[in-house]
């Protein structure tokens, strides 16, 4: 899956445009970043890539490259 | 292993109770700000909850709900061989919260009498259990009670204890009957401080009370939301194998109503369409265990007209443990929603 991609199921997940992120976005500077993105996130993952990603893992993410990183097969 | 299919038993009955005190999720706008709410409404699906005002403990709701269902079918405390409640705010440390019921209830002494302490999986293990104990002709009729009723509902800084969890006792009749139930259950202990309180003891809610740490119940939502939607999805696979059964069978999946965000994915997953699957959750909130019957009560009242109903269930969570039924029921058997403001006066004076 391109990059492109990615940051458009992340930003389906975090409510946003694609335009207002970028790979350096921190996600503590998100107020969308919440609990319920984190459980989006789970879901998506499990869905687009059949991978079961820890709630503590993704707590440690801190921008948005790190999430891609981790959006892989 | 445990998957089996039960035979010459009906679930030939059920009812449900609410407390009389529905609070909308939107009077939280002023503690958490409206767009943390919107947001909780639109992943949770949770717009009205009832909850108890710190009076109506479990067995008060499930002893309204149980007194109508025996009315409803002409039985009285005399055609009872098994009451099992199961739940998790029981009244007492001990004694059983059951034997409450069968005083209220006034069932036989010829009765056997429990409590199960599980949650969100305690209507399927619960359904499981009885059915093995009518199949072997132990028991000829029973009543399962499940539910969980918080008598210490707090507004706190976290937005799912604060606004998820609604309360509600059911009451299921089991007999003896020409239908079947299947069942397959599943547990994994590893995940046992997933979900936590280590405090019990409904009825005199003060003493759950307590901020010394590690005693606060706990959550750990991102673990259980996985659990969920990978474990239910393959269980529901290995159903639909080991009973040479399919999607098409049923007429209607009654999913343990966790949170609308879990019921969509697992619904998803399954490829069940959504009109199969209703949702509940927006009027009740998580009633824990009793989301099942819940869930029956709510779609049987919504009905245009009465009739027989394949069914198919799934309850996940707590301890962890998860599971499926499945099992006919005649929607004439299932009584509307009862809203009810009693309570034992006589079980705080002990």
């Amino acid at each position: 899956m391109n990059n492109e991609k990615k940051m458009e199921l992340l930003a389906e997940i975090l409510d946003l445009e694609v335009e207002e992120l970028t790979p350096e976005t921190k996600l503590s500077t998100l107020a969308e970043w919440d609990s319920i993105a984190i459980l989006s996130f789970i879901a998506m993952m499990d869905e687009e890539f059949g991978k079961a990603v820890k709630g503590a893992e993704i707590k440690q993410f801190e921008t948005i490259q790190d999430a891609m990183n981790v959006m892989e097969e | 292993m445990h998957s089996k299919e039960f035979h010459n038993i009906q679930v030939s009955g059920m009812a449900c109770a609410v407390p009389d005190n529905k609070v909308l999720t939107d009077s939280y706008s002023g503690h958490f700000g409206a767009d943390v709410v919107e947001r909780f409404k639109k992943a949770t699906g949770i717009n009205a909850r009832y909850i108890s005002d710190g009076t109506q403990t479990i067995s008060d709701l499930c002893f309204v709900a149980a007194d109508r269902l025996m009315k409803s079918k002409g039985l009285t405390g005399k055609d009872i061989d098994a009451l099992i409640l199961v739940t998790q705010m029981g009244d007492y440390k001990i004694p059983s919260t059951a034997y409450v019921l069968h005083k209220r209830l006034k069932i036989r002494q010829d009765c056997l009498v429990f409590d199960i302490n599980l949650g969100c999986s305690g209507f399927v293990n619960g359904l499981y259990i009885i059915a093995g104990l009518i199949e072997s002709g132990t028991v000829e009729r029973a009543l399962l009670l499940v539910g969980d009723s918080d008598t210490n509902h707090q507004l706190t800084e976290d937005t799912s204890f604060t606004m998820m969890f609604g309360d509600a006792g059911s009451a299921t009749l089991i007999e003896s009957g020409k239908g079947s139930v299947r069942g397959m259950v599943r547990s994994d202990g590893e995940g046992f401080n997933t979900l936590i309180t280590p405090i019990p003891g409904a009825r005199f809610p003060g003493i759950m009370n307590s901020n010394e740490v590690g005693l606060q119940k706990k959550m750990d939502g991102e673990d259980v939301f996985l659990f969920t939607i990978t474990q239910i999805p393959k269980l529901f696979k290995a159903f639909y194998k080991q009973f040479d059964t399919t999607e098409a069978d049923y007429d209607y999946f009654i999913l343990h109503q966790a949170n609308l965000m879990i019921i969509n994915q697992i619904a998803k997953k399954l490829k069940v369409p959504p009109e199969k699957v209703p949702v509940s959750i927006t009027k009740y909130g998580n009633t824990d265990g009793a989301s099942i019957p819940v869930g029956i009560v709510d779609l049987c009242e919504n009905l245009s007209e009465k009739k027989k109903l394949k069914l198919i269930t799934s309850g996940f969570g707590i301890g962890l443990s998860w599971g499926i039924t499945s099992f006919d029921i005649d929607s004439e058997d299932i009584l509307p929603m009862i809203v009810t403001s009693e309570y034992f006066q006589e079980g705080k004076n002990v």
